[in-house]
């Protein structure tokens, strides 16, 4: 029996030297102009996904914030729960001191002063929301906390001037309750009744 | 082949197995928490839109209004009864990949974000905030608004060959079955009309526009068949706010969307949605939650001092005690809140007016208080202390609650003296019902008072001894108090020579032991020449005779002024009342026997004695006496006055008596009742010898703060207002001269040994 004969798949091509570098020419400009179609299509930024992608990282720092937030409020409500009120004082402390953003130590601050409202220390929560007036100029997240933590108090002299502050401040970028200074001027009127009995 | 004992064994083993499995499916299927209708809480939902029309500014303020129910004021803490719950999910619309006939992974949740029911509570829950702030997580899908999806419909999840609009209830998310199992009402907010399923129009039923959204709405409300409240923006207009009318009515049989009762509207950019959703909330439990089976109680809250009355000085305390007693015949309380307050009154403000006839009074608060003490004094609105507790039928003591700085009250001189302090227990709720409120106790004072001293100089301080003739017996002793200052010093009344008394001597310095106030508080630190006799100072004898009587100095003196020439005897028959004025020409011997006398006040002059005899009468000294200041060369040019009466008084505004003071009963070195700091101030000045049955020293100066720099005590002649007494009574030289020579013109004094003694201090 012979050898059977083997077929060649591809035909054998021959190329010349001037032939070769042609082709390989050919070749490097068909891949820079693969490379430059997906840099175009694929790579290059969108005005309406550059948008998207502002409001998603604005959005995820809020996230990330809030989690923070309700971190530290859930560690020093288990100390005060235990009756560890110094150890719920340094958390904070610790979480205030951290915090460079004045707004957010402000936050922070009024978060204390909520753990402190919820476990009856009325006067401590005060002193810690008093405290915030300091940290930054602008006043209303603590004036528009302090008023009700007055109000709820009796105290109305004190929510009176409180909610008037915080009409002051409505127009501030920490307002986002959508509230206006006509509510909190109504709030403070309201309240200026009630002193005197 | 089968035994009948393997037999057995299968048939036991079944009916083993059997038991276990009963067990456990009884086990598992323990209901979760009732629906509130027994447990008397109102579950509410809130069921929030997150389509794609409502933006991240929107969403954090429904998240901000939303975390505002769990606040003070604004929440719905104790808002009213019933107590609610909260729980929330959103909604959108399914994802468009979601079609008829399709599946779907059914650990999909239409409805998340969402939070099961939480109390509502100060700070807010962190699980429900976390998840509240999912609003905010674009991960959950922004689309059109599907009231159908709002009602939860997908959320029951469908099988393979069910459709997701047939309406089946198979598979449910077990978060939603859970919270559905709960649910009492829904509280639907949304920013508009929905507009899917459908075409995306929006639906309003005054126009029949689009109405399968609503249809679709309907059919998911009916399956769930809760109560729903709903709120939209007041810029969906009619349409919106029609929308929700029908879909809060979606149990009639043709949805009346004219009735807007239970829909409300909401402000832009979701600024009134905190105070919007707690009233429907609250309207809303309150028609679908049977009334709570209320516990009645009637609290009156209760505020003693405890100390022995008298008022607080220097550095003393006074003690409180506090307690809230329900009454008997009552269930117990529910949580409630109590504070203290402190008011302190104005000298001269009586406490009366906070005593009040009843044991309390509602619905005051400190601008009341402020009025009915005339605006005497402080009320401080913020409260010394605070606390909350549920109390039974009785008494109940909070003492172990309450600051032991209340309990045990420090005074110091930061309290004005003839000020009261006082303390007011106020009960926030103090019945079943929401009214009355704040219900104070009477107040609970204590005066803050002083302890004025007198300074006897020149002489002992002798009691017990009898007049020559006088044969009764007299309890006599020595009790003067002393006071403890903040600057840790004890002041109080002394004499610069000797004490001595038949009974106890307790208070009084002897050898001037007190001058300047004493580091030691120890009697036994400042009594040098005080006698002393088994147990303690004092108890010269048994009986008054041990000390002797006082010599006959009344008669002696009378019979000199019965030695003096006519003219200088004088009788005072005016009538009772009358005024003997003294001017340095006075001299003489007056009797006056009709009734009491005033002696005026003047100077007494050289070479004058006035000696005035009114016995049993009265004679008051109504002005300054003095002897007359001047040089004297020789002893009959020493001035005297002696006064010798039944009773001496002496008015207020008197403040040097220089006179012999003689009555065979009483001296009173003030002629003012009631005593308080603003009478009888002004030290008085006695030069002279006092000799009476009862000395009641009476004024009220002096004793005043402490001493400027405690670490530095006084100097004698440093003014330092603790160590002022409200009397001084000096036996001068010239007494003792003028008694000598008095009747013996030939004679004169010559000074005939001296010798220096040690000074002492």
């Amino acid at each position: 029996m012979g050898k059977k004969n083997k077929k060649r798949l591809l035909p054998q091509i021959e190329l010349s030297r001037t032939g070769l570098i042609v082709v390989i020419a050919a070749g490097v400009v068909i891949l820079l102009g693969i490379v430059l179609a997906v840099v175009l299509v694929f790579l290059q930024p969108k005005p309406a996904d550059e948008k998207t992608n502002k409001q998603e990282t604005a959005n995820e720092i809020y996230l990330k914030q809030a989690k923070q937030d309700i971190d530290v409020r859930d560690d020093a409500q288990k100390a005060l729960s235990r009756g560890d009120t110094n150890k719920a004082e340094d958390i904070y402390g610790d979480a205030i001191k951290a915090e460079p953003d004045p707004v957010r130590k402000v936050k922070l601050s009024i978060d204390q002063s909520k753990v402190l409202y919820g476990a009856g220390k009325y006067n401590e929560a005060i002193a810690v929301a008093k405290h915030a007036e300091v940290l930054t100029e602008d006043k209303f997240l603590v004036a528009d906390w302090l008023s009700r933590v007055y109000e709820a108090r009796e105290q109305y002299a004190e929510a009176a001037n409180y909610y008037s502050l915080a009409g002051k401040w409505a127009s501030s970028e920490t307002n986002t309750l959508g509230r206006t200074k006509a509510y909190y001027d109504n709030q403070a009127a309201r309240v200026s009744a009630l002193v005197g009995g | 082949m089968t035994t009948a004992a393997e037999y057995s064994r299968r048939i036991l083993f079944i009916i083993g197995m059997g038991l276990f499995f009963c067990l456990l499916f009884i086990f598992m299927s323990q209901p979760v928490e009732r629906a509130s209708a027994q447990a008397h809480v109102c579950h509410a939902l809130i069921v929030i839109d997150r389509s794609n029309s409502v933006d991240d500014d929107e969403r954090r303020s429904i998240i901000g209004n939303i975390q505002q129910l769990f606040d003070p004021v604004n929440g719905l803490n104790n808002a009213g009864v019933p107590p609610v719950k909260l729980a929330f999910w959103s909604f959108s619309t399914i994802p468009p990949e979601i079609k008829r006939g399709e599946s779907y992974d059914q650990n999909f949740n239409f409805v998340a974000p969402l939070n099961g029911f939480v109390d509502v509570t100060t700070p807010i829950n962190s699980d429900f905030d976390r998840n509240l702030n999912g609003l905010i997580d674009s991960t959950f899908q922004r689309r059109g608004t599907s009231y159908e999806e709002a009602l939860a419909h997908y959320g029951f999840g469908y099988n393979r060959a069910g459709d997701p609009r047939d309406h089946q209830l198979i598979n449910p998310h077990q978060s939603v079955k859970d919270i559905i199992a709960q649910t009492d009402i829904i509280a639907m907010v949304s920013d508009g009309a929905p507009n899917t399923p459908g075409t995306p129009q929006e639906s309003n039923p005054a126009t029949n526009s689009n109405m399968k959204p609503l249809q679709a709405a309907v059919a998911a409300a009916k399956k769930l068949n809760k109560p729903i409240t709903g709120g939209v923006l007041k810029s969906s207009g009619t349409a919106g706010k029609n929308s929700m009318a029908y879909i809060t009515r979606y149990h009639q049989a043709s949805p009346n969307w004219r009735d807007h009762s239970d829909t409300f509207e909401i402000d832009e950019n979701y600024g009134n949605l905190t105070a919007v959703l707690k009233a429907a909330i609250i309207k809303k439990c309150s028609e679908v939650v049977p009334p709570q089976p209320v516990t009645q109680f009637n609290l009156t809250p209760v505020a003693i001092e405890t100390g022995s009355g008298e008022p607080v000085a220097g550095s003393g305390s006074a003690s409180f005690t506090f307690s809230i007693n329900n009454s008997p015949s009552t269930g117990t309380s529910e949580n409630i809140n109590w504070r203290i307050h402190k008011v302190i009154l104005d000298r001269g403000e009586p406490t009366s007016s906070l005593e009040f006839n009843e044991d309390f009074r509602d619905g005051f608060n400190c601008f009341v208080i402020r009025n009915l003490i005339h605006g005497n004094g402080r009320c401080f609105d913020t409260p010394e202390d605070s606390g909350s507790g549920r109390f039974t039928p009785g008494s109940t003591s909070i003492d172990d609650q309450v600051d032991d700085a209340i309990n045990e009250l420090q005074i110091d001189d930061g309290v004005p003296i003839g000020s009261s302090v006082c303390f007011i227990l106020v009960v926030d709720k103090p019945t079943h019902n929401n009214s009355p409120r704040d219900r104070y106790s009477r107040a609970a004072c204590v005066s803050i008072g002083k302890r004025p001293t007198v300074r006897i100089q020149g002489g002992d301080l002798r009691v017990g001894r009898l007049f020559n003739d006088d044969d009764a017996t007299v309890d006599a002793k020595i009790a003067t108090s002393k006071t403890s200052k903040a600057d840790g010093r004890t002041y109080g009344s002394w004499v610069e020579y000797g004490a001595m008394a038949p009974g106890p001597i307790t208070g009084i310095a002897s050898l001037s032991g007190l001058q300047g106030g004493a580091a030691n508080s120890d009697q036994s630190a400042w009594s040098k020449l005080t006698f002393a006799n088994d147990p303690g100072y004092g108890g010269f004898d048994d009986d008054n005779f041990g000390l002797g009587t006082i010599a006959d100095y009344s008669g002696a003196i009378k019979a000199i002024g019965e030695g003096y020439s006519d003219d200088k005897k004088h009788d005072l028959t005016g009538s009772s009342g009358e005024l003997l004025t003294i001017d340095e020409d006075t001299e003489g011997f007056y009797t006056k026997t009709n009734g009491d006398l005033d002696l005026g006040g003047g100077t007494v002059g050289k070479s004058k004695t006035i000696i005035v005899n009114a016995p049993n009468h009265k004679v008051t000294i109504t002005g300054n006496i003095g002897y007359a200041d001047e040089e004297y060369s020789n002893i009959d040019e020493i001035p005297q006055l002696v006064i010798i009466a039944k009773d001496i008084e002496i008015e207020e505004d008197v403040v040097t008596v220089d006179a012999w003071l003689i009555a065979s009963d009483s001296v009173k070195t003030c002629d003012k009742d009631n005593l308080t700091i603003l009478k009888c101030r002004d030290r008085l000045t006695i030069n002279g010898p006092i000799m009476a049955e009862h000395l009641s020293l009476r004024r009220t100066g002096g004793s005043g703060t402490s001493c400027p720099t405690p670490d530095n005590p006084p100097q004698p002649n440093e003014s330092c207002p603790a160590n002022d007494p409200a009397e001084i009574i000096n036996l001068r030289g010239d007494s003792y001269l003028w008694a000598l020579f008095a009747g013996h013109n030939d004679l004169r004094a010559q000074t005939t040994f001296s010798t220096e003694l040690p000074p002492y201090f």
